[in-house]
């Protein structure tokens, strides 16, 4: 199999706008166009919501988080989840289920565990990538979730497809970090019509070099992805795997050091990282 | 994809092969690539103007007469401290970032034959002995590091380029 050809093939299907979705990500996509009318009430996004079992329970545990709800104090109620959470955590929230059913549902095992494992790593990344805009980059921290949620879109969308590439994971996937995630994500974006601020942080992620000390939106997530417990399955498909040694990355951030900053975070990160697993 | 930004005007690109050292100052960009080496990047702050170096080992013993070899840690150490002398600084000014230290043979962590580990150790006693604070630390791993080091701003743009297993590698573009 020519990996490269498979990859060709897979980013014209996506830059041609044939995405396919569930009824979960129809849903998510009308939540999404509905957050785009200035004048969108609470309660037409909670019946919306409600619509779909995966979006409104997602909004009640995150909206439940140690990260949105220091006081712990318990919501049960979608409007007051909607209220809690605003309209841009709520948008994070709508790609997430975008995002996630990019890679199918009906798929063989191999598939369905690496999208699990995506999954999981993306959470993780969101999550941190939140805590890092606040404390590290002062980057704009629901942006930063945003970008965490979004930064393997292309991924998602490479394990939807592989079901017409068979045998497409046992090869060396190389090129797919060499420019493949790139062309693919950036597709996929265009179609979205996500914000083009979003749009190039994702670039900076797909392509691009951490800058440290870290500062950009791009740099907030990419060193979330390095500092992530739970590193993309990808990763070790195109020999990027972290195995061996493990990496350490410290900063000193104002008189702080990131180990510090990330242990102080430690239960936000848990709690909202959890929430999205939902 | 974000680029290092440049300062208006040319840059000189300087790239550091295992062994080699720079110190310098204006529109130069140090650029190197790591394996199990370490680089350390010292930066003044105020007077703009620092130094990177790529050593392999720790330390020999150097026969008597011969030159400093940066690939011995001991040696690159100081090959900066006679520059941060030939500035009028002194060491304490600089602000030091730490790379490389990748664990390239898979052995088991923390092994006998485990340079990496053996010269990030080794690095941060050197600095510690003259009081250099180390802002950033990127070190460990199972993969080779591309490295900028832009001496005009104090940052380095960091990218890991192809990871464990990886046996060839191209310079940092």
């Amino acid at each position: 199999m020519n990996v490269q050809t498979v990859l060709d093939d897979i980013a014209a299907q996506a830059a041609a706008g044939e995405l396919v979705f569930s009824t979960h990500a129809a849903v998510a996509l009308r939540v999404q166009k509905l957050l785009d009318d200035a004048d969108c009430a609470i309660e037409s996004l909670g019946t919306l919501i409600s619509a779909d079992p995966l979006l409104a329970a997602r909004t009640l545990a995150v909206a439940n988080s140690t990260a949105y709800n220091p006081g712990g104090r318990p919501i049960t109620e979608l409007k007051a989840a909607i209220a809690r959470l605003g309209f841009s955590t709520l948008r994070s929230l709508t790609a997430s289920i975008i995002v996630r059913q990019l890679a199918g549902d009906s798929f063989q095992t191999e598939q369905a565990a690496l999208a699990a494992r995506l999954w999981e790593h993306t959470a993780h990344v969101a999550a941190l990538s939140r805590v890092i805009a606040r404390r590290i980059t002062r980057q704009n921290p629901e942006a930063a979730f945003l970008a965490g949620i979004l930064h393997e879109i292309g991924g998602f969308y490479l394990i939807g497809q592989a079901a017409r590439h068979p045998g497409l994971f046992n090869n060396d996937l190389e090129p797919w970090h060499e420019d493949g995630e790139a062309r693919v994500g950036g597709a996929i974006l265009r179609v979205l019509d996500v914000p083009e601020s979003l749009a190039d942080a994702l670039e900076t992620v797909w392509t691009g070099f951490l800058s440290m000390p870290p500062r950009s939106l791009g740099d907030t997530v990419l060193l979330a992805d390095e500092l992530a417990p739970v590193e993309s399955p990808l990763d070790a498909l195109t020999g990027m795997s972290r195995r061996g040694m493990s990496t350490e990355i410290e900063l000193l951030v104002d008189e702080q050091t990131l180990s510090a900053i990330l242990a102080e975070s430690a239960a936000e990160v848990a709690s909202l990282a959890n929430a999205l697993k939902h | 994809m974000t680029h290092p930004r440049p300062p208006t005007g040319d840059i000189t690109v300087v790239t550091l092969k295992a062994g080699e050292f720079h110190f310098g100052g204006g529109a130069t960009r140090i650029s190197t690539l790591l394996g199990s080496c370490v680089s350390i990047t010292l930066w003044h702050p105020r007077k703009r103007i620092g130094g990177m170096c790529h050593y392999m080992l720790t330390e020999r013993e150097r026969p008597v007469d011969a030159p400093l070899d940066g690939r011995y840690a001991s040696e690159a150490f100081e090959l900066f401290l006679r520059h941060v002398e030939r500035e009028k600084t002194r060491p304490a000014e600089y602000q030091a970032k730490l790379f490389g230290g990748a664990n390239m043979f898979n052995q088991t962590a923390g092994g006998k034959m485990d340079v990496g580990a053996r010269n990030i150790d080794f690095g941060m006693k050197l600095l510690a002995s003259r009081h250099i604070a180390v802002v950033a630390r990127h070190i460990g791993g199972s993969g080779r590091r591309k490295l900028h080091f832009d001496l005009w701003s104090g940052d380095v743009w960091l990218a890991f380029p192809d990871g464990e297993g990886a046996i060839t590698g191209v310079p940092a573009p």
